[in-house]
């Protein structure tokens, strides 16, 4: 074996092993970023859950007053206890972009609802004047602020696990380790992203 | 020893710890080379081509060996370049790394709302901001700390740790805290990036010896002269042990280095809390439950954690930790009184003096980093003091933001309106939840309670998106200048939040004050200013700090007001961060005493003071209250 060679292999061993180290450099990002944006859904799942928390008492305030609008009201529970189950889903692991999609999904029915509840209840004054009912939509208006702001840093930590994920050369080490895109938590249509809270 | 003297210590370990790392390169590299020549020149396989027949020609070996040398430098370097990059992050890239989640104020479950409040009466206890606790699910029992300076630490624990008794969490977070403390976390960085370094040279020979056996199991059919596999596969394999013995020499100094700390450690988590008892049941669990953890890396940061992480089967000389029977023995051994009238100790008498309104100059430094239990017991009540709906706003990501901004509103009630009108442009939210909490903040002594507060929101800041940051930076910015006017107060009030929110602050250039005379001139000018209105007892106050320097010759003439303003004061915090530990407490002594011109440190003036002292990466807690 002459001295080039030698030198060759020294040279390429020493690429060989950057490149590796290069790899396990960008497998580690990833999992850093990925962990960063799980994090950041634990932001959003306990706004949520204090969201879903408050419904039930909104509506048993409200009970008394919307005598004769038992369907709105039970549709309002309904979409509740299904975006729980969603939300459940979705917060056992956030990686999985089936479940964020529909907890959004299921999200969105709950906002919809609520949008009803709240346009039917402009026509009870009294319900509008119930303390307790006033105090409930205080808490609904400032934790839904708290998801939203919760959802942006949430979707910025998507974002930026996804670029890094799609770009080139590290989507080479992405595919092969299986980094599966993540799911921004957007809001579908107009209407719905406005908060549901009508101001009393 | 002081908080100074502490971090002086650990740096020079820190820079020692650098001529021992280059002594095992060499030897790494040479060890490389002699395996080079052994495998090529000497036994069954001289190759005619590199050497001739009558045995090695010099002007041959020479390159050969300096590519050889030059190939091992790369691998050791890049490897160590690597590891450092990911380092870089400060403490919270470590704790991530390591498969660490951030545990939140406002997701914590019952142990972890227990574990935060221990932490959070350390945070106020010594005035380093809290920092982030990272858990690791593992049942094992185990803590860390990591990061690069008090202000980007990260602590991390493992999930099994967090259901020790409160007496026993608290010894073991007190260990970590007087790492931070200490300053140690910088050279066990340090420590991390040379172990990966030697540790590449081991990878290197493991791939020589996969290639050529797959290589050669795939040519050696067609190809009959496949001679020359046979060197390089044992090159490679003496790559792998020289690699191998490359990374025990790493870990043996890891260890060597990192066992001495782990006794300080013991040592002033005893005297933090004055409860021997604690840290010593903790360490006597996990000598029957054990402290393995199994995350990947947890090898690499070894010396990190609170006691061994990884099963070392030659235990004793790798062992990151002293064994843990020793390390109980001496606890046991303490004598507790004597230990807790040390560091922190020494400076409670005076700081509970403060009670009878206003500390005296002098003792401020004393009090830097400094931890004692009755400082300990101080931090706790002022956790209970703090009004629960601001307690609670600066635990959640959200209200943190409305906590930071409290201390940027003008005192004035028109221009106060004003910022919140601003404020309210950008999110309306924001501005109703700040006049929520604003009575609840009024309320608050402006320096006994305050400030902690702040200090609490601080990692819930964390939390936010790098977008979230650029745009709270920016609301922060617009309204300190709102009225047209940076005070010293809002400068550092803006550069502490830049911080917060991850602003690494550049490399610093180390200096001694002799060299950085003209800096400390435009801080305590700068200082100064707040002193009052009149010229006089401006120059009063800055001839009384200036008075505290050990510097030769007559007192300079006061800089001019214009000489000190936010362009010329941030690039002098910037430099002055780099000044010796000597330097740096002689310093903060002279900010104290020309902020108190009187040789009394009042409320209003302590705030300025910590803030000052923030800039130079010097903790200073809220001050006693006897009460």
């Amino acid at each position: 074996m002459s001295t080039p060679i030698i030198i060759t292999l020294v040279v390429l061993g020493v690429i060989a092993l950057l490149l590796v180290m290069w790899a396990v450099g960008v497998y580690n990002n990833l999992v850093t970023l990925r962990n960063r944006f799980k994090n950041a859904f634990a932001q959003i799942d306990v706004q949520l859950k204090r969201r879903f928390d408050l419904i039930p008492n909104l509506v048993e305030t409200a009970k008394g007053y919307l005598a004769h609008e038992r369907g709105t009201l039970e549709a309002v529970i309904q979409a509740r206890n299904t975006a729980v189950s969603a939300q459940a889903k979705a917060a056992a692991d956030p990686g999985d972009a089936g479940a964020v999609r529909g907890l959004i999904a299921a999200d969105a029915v709950l906002t919809g609802g609520l949008g009803k509840f709240f346009a039917l209840a402009e026509a009870y004054p009294q319900l509008k004047a119930d303390a307790n009912m006033r105090q409930l939509t205080e808490e609904l208006t400032s934790t839904e602020n708290k998801v939203a702001f919760a959802r942006q840093a949430y979707n910025d930590a998507v974002m930026g696990y996804n670029t890094a994920r799609e770009l080139f050369p590290a989507v080479i080490i992405a595919n092969f380790a299986n980094f599966q895109p993540a799911q921004l938590y957007e809001i579908e249509n107009a209407a719905e992203r406005q908060a549901p809270v009508v101001k009393f | 020893m002081d908080f100074f003297a502490h971090q002086d210590a650990a740096r020079r370990s820190s820079r020692r710890l650098i001529w021992v790392m280059i002594l095992a390169v060499v030897a790494v590299i040479a060890l490389v080379n002699l395996a080079f020549l052994a495998v090529f020149q000497i036994g069954p396989f001289v190759d005619a081509d590199l050497f001739g027949p009558e045995g090695p020609a010099p002007q041959h070996i020479g390159p050969v060996l300096a590519w050889v040398s030059l190939g091992t430098l790369v691998v050791i370097v890049g490897g160590g370049l690597l590891s450092w990059l990911g380092l870089s992050g400060g403490g919270r890239a470590v704790a991530e790394s390591l498969g660490g989640r951030e545990l939140h104020a406002n997701l914590a479950d019952a142990d972890g709302r227990r574990l935060l409040n221990v932490v959070e009466e350390m945070a106020l206890a010594s005035g380093v901001p809290r920092p982030p606790v990272f858990v690791i699910k593992d049942e094992g029992l185990n803590a860390f700390a990591a990061g690069f300076r008090p202000s980007d630490a990260a602590i991390g624990v493992t999930s099994g740790l967090m259901k020790l008794p409160r007496d026993e969490l608290q010894g073991v977070i007190a260990h970590e805290y007087s790492h931070i403390l200490n300053g140690d976390m910088r050279l066990n960085m340090r420590l991390i990036a040379a172990v990966a370094g030697l540790m590449a040279v081991a990878g290197i020979g493991r791939m020589v010896i996969h290639a050529v056996l797959r290589g050669g199991a795939r040519s050696s059919s067609r190809d009959k002269k496949g001679g020359g596999a046979l060197p390089i596969l044992l090159f490679g394999a003496a790559l792998f042990a020289i690699g191998m013995a490359g990374w025990f020499i790493g870990r043996w100094i890891q260890a060597a280095f990192s066992r001495r700390r782990e006794f300080l450690a013991d040592a002033s988590a005893v005297q933090f809390t004055r409860n021997p008892d604690g840290i010593a049941g903790a360490l006597s669990r996990i000598a029957s439950g054990g402290s393995g953890v199994t995350a990947e890396k947890a090898g690499d940061v070894a010396h990190l954690f609170f006691a061994d992480a990884i099963a070392s089967r030659i235990a004793g000389m790798f062992a990151t930790h002293p064994p843990l029977a020793e390390r109980i023995a001496r606890i046991k051994g303490l004598p507790v009184e004597r230990v807790a009238g040390g560091q922190g100790g020494q400076a409670t008498p005076g700081v509970m003096g403060f009670a009878g309104g206003g500390m005296r100059a002098t003792q401020v430094v004393e009090l830097a980093g400094a931890m004692s239990p009755d400082r300990l017991r101080l931090g706790a009540a002022l956790l209970e003091r703090l009004p629960a709906e601001l307690a609670s706003a600066a635990r959640e990501p959200v209200s943190a933001r409305a906590i930071a901004l409290l201390p940027l509103l003008h005192r004035d009630e028109a221009a106060c309106d004003r910022q919140i009108a601003r404020i309210h442009a950008k999110d309306p939210w924001l501005a109703a939840e700040i006049r929520r909490l604003q009575p609840a903040w009024d309320g608050l002594d402006a320096d006994r309670a305050r400030w902690p507060l702040i200090q609490l929101a601080c990692p819930a800041l964390g939390a936010l998106s790098p977008r979230q940051r650029a745009s709270h930076l920016r609301l922060s910015e617009a309204l300190a200048l709102d009225d047209g006017v940076l005070t010293m107060r809002e400068f550092c009030v803006l550069r502490m939040l830049r911080r917060v929110l991850g602003e690494v602050p550049t490399s610093l250039q180390r200096s001694r004050l002799r060299e950085r005379a003209d800096d400390a001139a435009v801080v305590l000018g700068a200082l100064a200013l707040c002193a009052g209105a009149d010229p006089a007892v401006q120059d009063a106050s800055f001839r009384a700090g200036w008075a505290r320097l050990p510097l030769p010759g007559p007192t300079p003439a006061r800089p001019p007001a214009s000489a000190c303003g936010p362009g010329a004061l941030g690039p002098a915090f910037d430099r002055l961060c780099g000044l010796d530990q000597a330097g740096l407490r002689a310093l903060i002594d002279a900010c104290a005493h020309a902020v108190a011109a009187d040789g009394k440190v009042e409320a209003r003036e302590a705030e300025l003071l910590r803030l000052t002292a923030g800039q130079l990466g010097v903790p200073i807690p809220a001050f006693a209250d006897a009460a």
